[in-house]
């Protein structure tokens, strides 16, 4: 039962300040993914919870214990974490039940431990292998099992699936998100990939600059953003000019206001919010191009006003560029003011 | 093994935990270690007074002694320029006869020691001596250090640059000088810089042909008068000499940039007529720094027959093997520590530890032995005139080497790996233990063979700090050439090329092999 909380946290490397008291609570036995673009701070973030970095101010504990505060810090290896980082680093001199047994203090039991996990991972056959004899999926699993062997308190994952095959990739992250849901680790998972984000956590942490932008789950924070920008970090998302009254009502584009001068912010739409039907008469788009993927497709369209907008539908696509189409909206209303 | 290692380089290099303390303490007291003999050396030269320093310099002995260093090292590294560069770009660039044969024979001359290469001259000519005689051994004794790394880069650049030079109205001389030679100028300059050090430092060739450089009037001045305050001075002045070339030499090869390499580099020069002179150039270089050293060992050895006393041969090298070995270890257990420091945490401490290092690769080994003497007699007359006093020398004087390589495969170690192993529950010694160093143990050991093959190679320290009566293969190759006893000298100049030479050449091969033209495809421009 760890949960881990981190208050404040601030980290400078060198010159650059790359976390900025940034905060975190960490539920006990929960997935936690933190989702952010490359340079955002994520792996510094993984890096200073495992003990790699001494943080400049800030607190962090796992359950009631203290892992770094001001300048007391906990060594990584008294912290009991389970670190995997980007393609597995496995140790190269070292066969894959030494491996994964090279956290566990040698005895009767610790061999019976690497068994144990030889055969959860299903990588009984490799045992005797060295790293370089295994394939990118076999590794990032003895990666895995070395990390899980001496039960870490918390696991931290850094963008472990980013260097697999993209087959291997969904197939692996729904078994790695079962084994840790039994096993009942508290995980943290960094990655920019918002699929992977979505798909593997119990909840998302949305990063921006060094700071926890919005935290909920995977659900929450792809439906509802509390920002704009965050908005994107989750998925596709249109913005479109729009005007909140002051009895509350919201009018957009697509409820047929046109006078960009009474805009005073705008709406998110997501493109599968938008609804496209053939129309002669009444259609307020044309059909400017269409990417289609297989299961579902992008039509892009522009508006009567010259907007572009876009809009996600199910295959079997029956539309063709050049088509005139109603464009309706449809799903929850964001609206966010206007800064300036 | 290999493998795994390169996939992990976009790894971060540098280490964000704090540098353990005893990794800081082991490293401090072995700079200060290493340094002992040049800050001794300034003790001892300043105890008479900046004044005697100035009249020593105005001393016209003085004077001759630093323009003879200063232009015998000019012209060895302006040889060793002309002729790697000729080397480096006929090899790469032109289609000459038995390119693969040169190939493999281009590092060769730097694995045997500049003084046997001399003693097979004065056997064959024995009035040889002076100025020029010894320019020319050094030089072609050295000009691999700018043949070998400017050959790996022409084979590193990109051909595309050159066919569009082409297509742009150059000639192949223009392309030569205006692109070509900008990319490869810095790589051939440090070269030199390395050869024209060499030709200060080195002791055996100069003193062969009667040649008052600095390393001779050292060791003369330290022989004939026991005067150690004036060699303590002269050594300083060298020692200033060989430093201003090394720092030269950082910042020359710190400027070196490739732009653009990658790609094809297959198409070569047809020399057309001047294809089989070309050849027969190099053919003729080789006979001069390999073939005429070869013949007379050979020759020699085998004139005396019967006469060799073999049981002395033996015993001479098990004298040179041994001591090399305790020194190779000493060295090695030196620059561990300071590897790791310098690898894997980059404080500011760790960079002026690195400068630090670099000094010891300017101290010839005549300085070494002239100050480890004086410090042997003083204050540690229990290693005095034992071989561990010169297994010490040793240690210091190639640590620079020893520390390069085992560096460079610090570096190689990702370390991420280290920083698993901390998650897994061991602390940092555990975790050098079980993971850096078994990974890096071959390059540590490569390192501990390069000091190995150097010490046994070793002269001048070998021969002010050996015990009495204690010979090694160097020594005796210098004690019967000094009585011009040539014949009797041959044997172990031959035992040596056997032990140390053709070990030191294997170590340094691969490099060459790595860019072997075999493998690439050839195309004529």
């Amino acid at each position: 039962m760890t949960d881990i909380k981190i208050e404040n946290l601030v980290v400078d490397l060198g010159q650059n300040k790359v976390l900025r008291e940034l905060s975190l609570l960490i539920p006990s036995q929960k997935l936690v993914s933190v989702l952010g673009p490359s340079g955002c701070g994520k792996s510094t973030l993984l890096r200073t919870i495992a003990g790699f970095i001494a943080p400049k101010s800030g607190t962090i504990r796992f359950g009631s214990t203290l892992m770094s505060v001001s300048s007391v810090q906990m060594p990584p290896e008294r912290r009991n974490v389970g670190y995997v980082p980007q393609e597995g680093s496995l140790f190269p001199h070292l066969s894959v039940k030494k491996n994964i047994g090279f956290g566990l203090t040698k005895s009767k039991s610790s061999n019976k431990r690497v068994h144990e996990l030889l055969e959860l991972m299903d990588i009984g056959e490799f045992a005797d292998r060295l790293p370089h004899q295994l394939s990118g999926g076999q590794q990032f699993k003895v990666a895995i099992a070395r990390a899980l062997a001496p039960a870490p308190n918390v696991m931290l994952l850094d963008e472990p699936f980013s260097s697999l095959d993209a087959q291997f990739r969904e197939e692996l992250r729904h078994e790695v998100k079962n084994l840790l849901t039994e096993t009942k680790t508290t995980t943290i998972l960094v990655t920019h990939d918002r699929e992977e984000a979505l798909v593997m956590a119990d909840l998302v942490a949305i990063m921006r600059d060094g700071k926890i932008a919005q935290i909920g789950s995977p659900q929450e924070v792809y439906q509802s953003p509390t920002r704009l920008e965050t908005a994107f970090s989750t998925g596709d998302a249109l913005i479109i000019p729009a005007q909140k009254s002051a009895n509350g009502e919201i009018k957009s584009i697509f409820s047929e206001i046109n006078d960009s001068s009474k805009f005073n912010g705008n709406i998110v739409v997501r493109p599968e919010e938008i609804e496209i039907q053939y129309s002669e008469n009444t259609a307020n788009a044309q059909i400017s191009d269409i990417e289609f993927f297989g299961h579902d497709a992008l039509i892009h369209l522009e508006l009567n006003n010259k907007m572009k907008v876009s809009s996600r539908i199910a295959a079997p696509v029956k539309f063709k560029v050049g088509d005139k189409v109603l464009a309706k909206q449809k799903g929850p209303i964001r609206f966010f003011e206007k800064n300036d | 093994m290999n493998n795994a290692l390169i996939n992990s380089d976009k790894i971060k290099l540098v280490s964000t935990i704090k540098t353990p303390k005893y990794l800081v303490a082991i490293s401090l007291f072995s700079t200060v270690f290493v340094l002992i003999p040049v800050i001794y050396l300034l003790i001892r030269s300043s105890e008479n007074g900046i004044s005697s320093f100035i009249d020593l310099l105005r001393r016209p002995k003085t004077s001759q002694t630093l323009f003879t260093s200063l232009t015998l090292s000019l012209v060895v590294a302006l040889g060793s320029l002309a002729l790697g560069l000729f080397v480096a770009s006929t090899l790469a660039k032109t289609n000459v006869y038995l390119k693969r044969f040169f190939l493999i024979l281009m590092p060769l001359p730097l694995a045997i020691p500049s003084y046997v290469i001399a003693y097979s001259y004065l056997a064959i000519f024995p009035f040889l001596q002076g100025f020029w005689i010894s320019a020319f051994i050094l030089s072609v004794a050295t000009f691999p250090f700018v043949a070998i790394p400017t050959y790996s880069i022409l084979r590193k650049i990109n051909i595309n640059q050159e066919e569009v030079a082409r297509t742009l109205g150059l000639t192949p001389l223009k392309v030569f000088l205006k692109i070509i030679w900008p990319q490869i100028k810095n790589v051939s300059f440090a070269g030199a810089l390395l050869s024209a050090l060499y030709a200060l430092a080195e002791f055996g060739t100069v003193s062969f042909m009667r040649l008052d450089t600095f390393t001779r009037v050292i060791y003369t001045t330290y022989r004939a008068a026991f005067d150690r305050s004036t060699a303590a001075s002269l050594a300083i002045m060298l020692l200033a000499l060989s430093l201003i070339v090394v720092y030269t030499e950082k910042k020359s090869r710190g400027q070196i940039v490739l732009i653009n390499t990658g790609g094809k580099t297959g198409s070569l020069f047809d020399l057309k007529r001047y294809r089989f002179l070309s050849s027969f150039s190099l053919f003729g270089l080789n006979l001069l720094c390999l073939g005429i050293p070869g013949y007379v060992l050979i020759s020699r050895t085998i004139d005396l027959g019967v006469d060799i006393d073999l049981i002395q041969l033996l015993s001479t090298t098990w004298n040179t093997a041994s001591v090399a070995f305790i020194g190779a270890s000493l060295s090695i257990i030196f620059a561990v520590p300071i590897g790791i420091l310098i690898s894997r945490f980059k404080s500011k401490l760790a960079t002026s530890l690195e400068n630090i290092f670099l000094i010891t690769h300017a101290i010839p080994g005549v300085i070494i032995g002239l100050a480890l003497v004086a410090i042997g007699s003083r204050f540690l007359s229990g290693i005095y005139q034992t071989l561990y006093l010169l297994a010490i020398a040793y240690s210091i004087l190639f640590i620079a080497n020893s520390l390069g390589t085992i560096r460079n495969n610090l570096e190689k170690t990702p370390v991420k790996f280290e920083e698993i192993s901390r998650t897994l529950g061991q602390n940092y010694f555990q975790s050098l233990r079980r993971i850096v160093l078994p990974i890096a143990a071959p390059g540590i050991l490569s390192g501990w063979l390069l000091v190995f093959v150097s010490a046994m190679k070793e002269l001048p320290a070998t021969l002010m700090l050996r015990p009495t009566g204690f010979e090694t293969l160097a020594t005796s190759i210098w004690t019967q050439t000094s009585i011009s006893q040539f014949a009797q000298a041959a044997p172990f100049a031959l035992a040596l090329i056997c032990v140390a030479s053709i070990p030191s050449y294997l170590i340094n091969r691969p490099n060459v092999a790595e860019t072997s033209i075999m493998r690439d495809n050839i195309k004529y421009d």
